[in-house]
């Protein structure tokens, strides 16, 4: 009846961790790995104009939450410079610099960290009115008659109208009507207006997007014009120059609209110019921007959002559950003796502050000397209190004249020791003796490595990246560690060692046949 | 390794973690531990409901007690010293003459007056009791081992072990002092244990350190045609202590006096499992004889001590085809000296 409770409740917290788990790798993309990288894009505009030498002011469009990235960080340069950033109406920002008094050239920066979202959110933007159809006039009337007449054949909505309407513009550049159209733009931002402007004569609402393509170690790039029209109940992303949907590969969706990427007032010459690099980048770090950025449930939960100082804390403690976990297992399934139940976690701990082997031997040397001493104490009949305490100072001692004698002898290792937890070791050391004298120095020395084995273990565990990393990333994983934990506690099978312990139990019928083979072979 | 674990199983060998989840936990609720934690309440308790048990000479709980005791035990040549919440047999002082002023302890060594009185201190002090807590020193009479012993029981004095389930005894095993285990009934320090055939009390089959044996390691006396003295009066008085303390799962440990016959000595909350492997057979089988035989009769266990001890008898019988064949020989008990203290 118990059991089934137990099991039931474990089952429920294994369920609880593994959905958690499940959404914040499938949705929020963190990683499951320490060591992943990913790329990570570095924009920078370097921004340029000749200032008058009176007050200047400089507006730049900058991006807000671009649609298929994820920002990480932006920094805006520029000293003397008093910076207002205002969100626009298209979902845009402003950043407005200003200053009172600037001569000669000027120069701002304007530099964006941004990693490729794994599920690029649609184009936002609000329900646009419908174009009012416009007066062609002249010959281009019949031009863009003919070709919309054209793709309104085969095409069954905005959208595949859109689309032959571009194709149409593309593949025959030598038609005439094309060709006439195609010279009322001088470059690829005009040639985009005036599509719109054919598209109002179908009554399709459209808009131009201006997309900024990432290539790694690109200079002076320039913003490309894209094509979305509204078909009714989103906005649709086109190529341009060949109709294809969906939007420019590595493109960074930087402003809406025909506005000017720069104004300045009080200077001359302004320029933007655009410069690209990528840089891998870790994704801890990314989601730690992510769960500031996205108020999902899961991230509420995360310890991303304590403060870094309590963050390493928990980086910490959270891998302790699994160490009691290696305890709770090596006492009941495999039933090795140990001083008391978290004493080996608490000597890995201690391991931490050294390497394993230099560990296992400096807690050796140390539990050794004070447990002289503790014998010769035992000897002085003192109280329980200050004997635990005389032991203590006792072990403080050792561990100041292994610190020295390694100082003089330049190994490095011994410095470390200084961190080494001083009354873990104590009450090693008491525990030690206790069992030293109740059940002889075999125990003892049975439970030390005992002990040992197991802190060796829980340190190997607790100190692996792969597993600090997951614990910290995911702290639901402690629900599963509590499962187990449950489970073991209901565990009632045997235990390695009494299989060893019992065994003659079981050898004993075999024994008295072996034998009486033995005699009859004899005869 | 899984082979061995499914025989054992199948043999009904209950293991340490199956002991605590199905057998303590359940049956024995914590409340009723202090009862048998404290030596001193267990004596008590067993006092009052004339189980008999070593006549208690003295308390100390403070140190201005102890000179009263002193002079106490000027009259006293024998005695045994033990910390009332004590565990392990440590801190134990057995005295067993007098030498001039001093007196002789079971190892032969002698002991002063004022060692006695340290030691009284350091038992108050907490020395010997579980997280250093204070407590209370008991002095009470020393049990001399029955004579049918000396052969077979090295210096210290043998017990009797008999795990009751559900006020039931279950199984019983006689541990046997060696030199290896210096004077103490402990079977992880080398003493003998020799399971008990719970009709008759003889002993059917010898452990040493976990390997089967026939004959005393010190004097190699024959073990398996023993025959434990005042088995039946034993056996109930052990069923009665369920009466005292109604664990579920409970240890009695039983000494024989020269003197007054079966004495209580100590309770146990968790009994250990080593008793298994002398007895041959494992505790799961008699458990589910228990809880089988507690389901036919309207979930019952019957509330007289005999009918208990009795049920043993049937217990054993149904679980060890073999048991009825020793039977016969259980005319011959030895004497006993005095059997009223």
């Amino acid at each position: 009846m118990k059991s089934k409770h137990v099991y039931v409740l474990a089952g429920i917290l294994i369920l609880i961790a593994a959905v958690m788990t499940y959404q914040k790798i499938f949705t929020l993309g963190l990683p499951t790995a320490p060591a992943e990288t990913t790329e990570a894009w570095i924009v920078e505009a370097k921004l340029n104009f000749e200032a008058s030498g009176k007050g200047a002011k400089v507006d730049l469009v900058i991006p807000q939450n671009p649609v298929n990235f994820l920002k990480l960080d932006e920094d805006f340069i520029a000293s003397n410079y008093n910076l207002a950033i205002d969100e626009l109406a298209d979902g845009g920002r402003n950043a407005q610099w200003v200053v009172r008094r600037a001569k000669g050239l000027q120069t701002l920066y304007y530099r964006i960290e941004l990693v490729p979202q794994l599920e690029p959110s649609p184009n936002y933007g609000p329900e646009p009115a419908f174009p009012k159809k416009p007066e062609y006039i002249g010959p281009e009337a019949s031009a863009i008659k003919s070709v919309l007449d054209k793709a309104r054949d085969g095409s069954f909505d905005s959208a595949t109208l859109t689309r032959a309407l571009l194709q149409h513009l593309d593949r025959y550049r030598n038609d005439e009507d094309v060709a006439l159209l195609r010279k009322n733009a001088t470059d690829d931002t005009e040639w985009v207006k005036y599509i719109q402007f054919m598209l109002d004569g179908v009554r399709i609402p459209s808009r131009m997007a201006q997309y900024l393509i990432l290539k790694d170690g690109a200079q002076h790039e320039i913003l490309q014009p894209w094509l979305e029209i509204w078909n009714g109940e989103q906005w649709l992303s086109f190529n341009p120059k060949d109709g294809e949907p969906g939007r420019p590969t590595n493109g960074l969706l930087w402003q809406y609209g025909e506005t000017p990427l720069i104004t300045v007032t009080g200077g001359s010459n302004p320029s933007v110019d655009f410069s690209i690099s990528k840089r891998p980048r870790g994704l801890v770090s990314i989601a730690k921007e992510k769960s500031k950025q996205e108020a999902s449930y899961l991230m509420h939960l995360s310890l991303f959002d304590l403060p870094l100082q309590l963050q390493n804390v928990y980086k910490l403690l959270m891998v302790l559950p699994l160490g009691a976990l290696v305890v709770v297992f090596m006492r009941v399934i495999v039933g090795l003796p140990t001083f008391g139940v978290f004493t080996p976690v608490l000597i890995a701990l201690a391991f931490r502050e050294t390497n394993l082997a230099v560990g296992v031997a400096l807690f050796s040397l140390i539990v050794a000397v004070a447990l002289t001493v503790r014998f010769y104490f035992e000897r002085l009949y003192l109280l329980l209190v200050p004997r635990v305490s005389a032991v203590l100072i006792v072990v403080l001692i050792t561990m100041i004249a292994i610190s020295l004698i390694s100082t003089r002898m330049n190994i490095h290792a011994g410095l470390s020791i200084s961190l080494f937890p001083l009354v873990i070791i104590t009450m090693v050391v008491e525990r030690m003796s206790v069992v030293w004298d109740e059940t002889g120095p075999k125990n003892a020395f049975k439970n030390a490595l005992g002990s040992l084995f197991v802190a060796a273990i829980c340190f190997w565990v607790m100190q692996h990246p792969l597993i600090r990393h997951w614990f910290f990333v995911y702290p639901e994983t402690v629900l599963t560690v509590l499962a187990c934990v449950l489970m073991l506690g209901r565990y009632s099978g045997y235990r390695l060692s009494e299989i060893w312990r019992f065994r003659h139990l079981i050898k004993q019928p075999d024994f008295h046949n072996n034998e009486q083979a033995d005699s009859a072979q004899k005869k | 390794m899984f082979g061995i674990a499914k025989k054992l199983k199948a043999m009904g060998i209950v293991g340490i973690n199956k002991r605590n989840c199905e057998l303590v936990l359940p049956n024995n609720p914590r409340r009723l531990y202090p009862l048998v934690d404290d030596k001193l309440r267990t004596k008590n308790l067993a006092g009052a409901v004339g189980i008999q048990v070593p006549e208690l000479y003295a308390t100390v709980e403070t140190e201005h007690d102890i000179s009263r005791v002193e002079k106490m035990l000027q009259n006293r040549d024998e005695f045994v010293i033990k910390p009332v919440n004590g565990s392990g047999g440590k801190g134990i002082i057995v005295v067993v003459g007098r030498h001039k002023k001093n007196w002789i302890k079971a190892s032969g060594d002698r002991i002063t007056i004022m060692e006695i009185r340290r030691h009284l201190s350091n038992i108050l002090s907490g020395i010997y009791s579980l997280g250093g807590t204070p407590d209370t020193a008991l002095i009470e009479y020393r049990v001399h081992s029955h004579s049918i012993f000396d052969r077979i029981a090295y210096k210290g004095v043998p017990d009797v072990r008999v795990i009751l389930y559900k006020g039931i005894p279950v199984m019983a095993m006689l541990r046997l002092p060696t030199r290896a285990s210096d004077g103490k009934a402990n079977l992880h320090q080398g003493a003998v244990g020799v399971g008990v055939n719970l009709i008759t009390g003889h002993s059917c089959g010898a452990v040493c350190k976990n390997e089967m044996i026939e004959h005393h390691p010190d004097s190699d006396e024959p073990l398996l045609d023993f025959q434990v003295p005042f088995w039946k009066d034993l056996r109930l008085l052990a069923s009665r202590c369920y009466e005292l303390v109604p664990l579920g799962y409970l240890g009695v440990d039983i000494v024989i006096d020269q003197a007054f016959g079966p004495m209580v000595l100590e309770l146990n909350a968790r009994p250990g499992l080593s008793i298994q492997i002398c007895n041959q057979r494992g505790l799961q089988h008699a458990v589910d004889w228990v809880d089988r035989y507690k389901e036919e009769h309207n979930n019952q266990i019957p509330q007289d001590a005999h009918i208990r001890s009795e049920l043993a008898e049937r217990l054993y019988r149904d679980l060890v085809p073999s048991a009825e064949v020793t039977e016969t020989d259980d005319k011959e008990q030895p004497e006993i000296a005095d059997n009223k203290p």
